[in-house]
């Protein structure tokens, strides 16, 4: 038999492994991981808390600009 | 790693604990990279996939769900990533030629075949590398990386369903171009006597 039943198929490819990323370069990623983590570049808390702030009152904002843009279209049509 | 580890793992990366991301990348990077390799068949490529990756975990970790499943995640971020890269580049005919790759007609031994350790493993990789991005993926992230079906439909964007009929077409493909690296037949025909 020259190809085997599928199901062994995929447990053959679950047994294959691979070379791991070089030990250097990983290194210089999880460093880089770590400064992200400890809030380098990271916004402070006033800033997540301004955009928290800003995240609901934009969302409100358009929805109060689009009744009032509604309201005055039936203004307009003479139905209010 | 069990669920309960990784969601707890998961809530001291949100706080920003450095140890707890240290052991998802202990975890998941290997796999990580053994998917983006072979996705991209370039190692300097899928570290640098590999890089931004992490980099996307750690600087959306605390605007994720805690109930997130880390695996299905990064996968799905690693592949997007990937995607983005043959957009960029539009790899997967040009590149073999202008970067020091290895492909599936290539003579030379790819990292991956030195890896392999058995007959076997080497045909499958190279097997692997002669498919189609699209097959590739499914296979190494249902076969490979042990994801279910389901989960490696969301990593793709396509539903179970389409993907379970990807995953078997992928299969068949597979076992298709094993068999026409089987070096076995050739020997049975030298057996033969007059």
């Amino acid at each position: 038999m020259t190809v085997a039943p599928r199901d062994e198929l995929m447990e053959t490819l679950a047994d294959l492994s691979g070379p791991a990323p070089r030990a250097a370069r990983d290194a210089r990623v999880r460093a880089r991981c770590h400064a992200v983590l400890k809030g380098v570049g990271r916004p402070g808390p006033f800033a997540r808390k301004a955009r928290w702030a800003l995240d609901r009152v934009l969302p409100a904002a358009v929805l109060i600009y689009g009744v009032v843009v509604v309201v005055e279209g039936l203004k307009l049509a003479g139905l209010l | 790693m069990d669920r309960d580890t990784e969601l707890a793992l998961l809530e001291r990366v949100r706080g920003g604990d450095t140890a707890a991301f240290d052991a998802i990348h202990a975890a998941f990077n290997a796999r990580l990279y053994g998917f983006l390799a072979r996705l991209a068949r370039n190692r300097d490529v899928a570290e640098d996939l590999l890089e931004e990756t992490w980099l996307r975990f750690v600087t959306h970790a605390d605007q994720l769900r805690a109930d997130t499943r880390l695996g299905p995640w990064l996968f799905t971020v690693a592949r997007n990533l990937h995607v983005t890269w043959c957009r960029a580049r539009a790899v997967e005919r040009r590149a073999a030629a202008s970067l020091d790759m290895w492909t599936a007609e290539s003579p030379a031994e790819s990292p991956f075949d030195r890896a392999a350790g058995t007959e076997l493993g080497q045909r499958l990789e190279r097997a692997l590398g002669s498919l189609s991005v699209e097959a590739r993926e499914v296979l190494l992230l249902v076969g490979v990386e042990g994801l279910t079906p389901s989960e490696a439909a969301g990593v793709c964007g396509v539903t179970p369903e389409a993907m379970r009929q990807r995953l078997k077409r992928a299969r068949t493909l597979l076992a298709e171009r094993l068999a026409e690296s089987d070096p076995r037949p050739v020997v049975r025909l030298r057996e033969v006597k007059p």
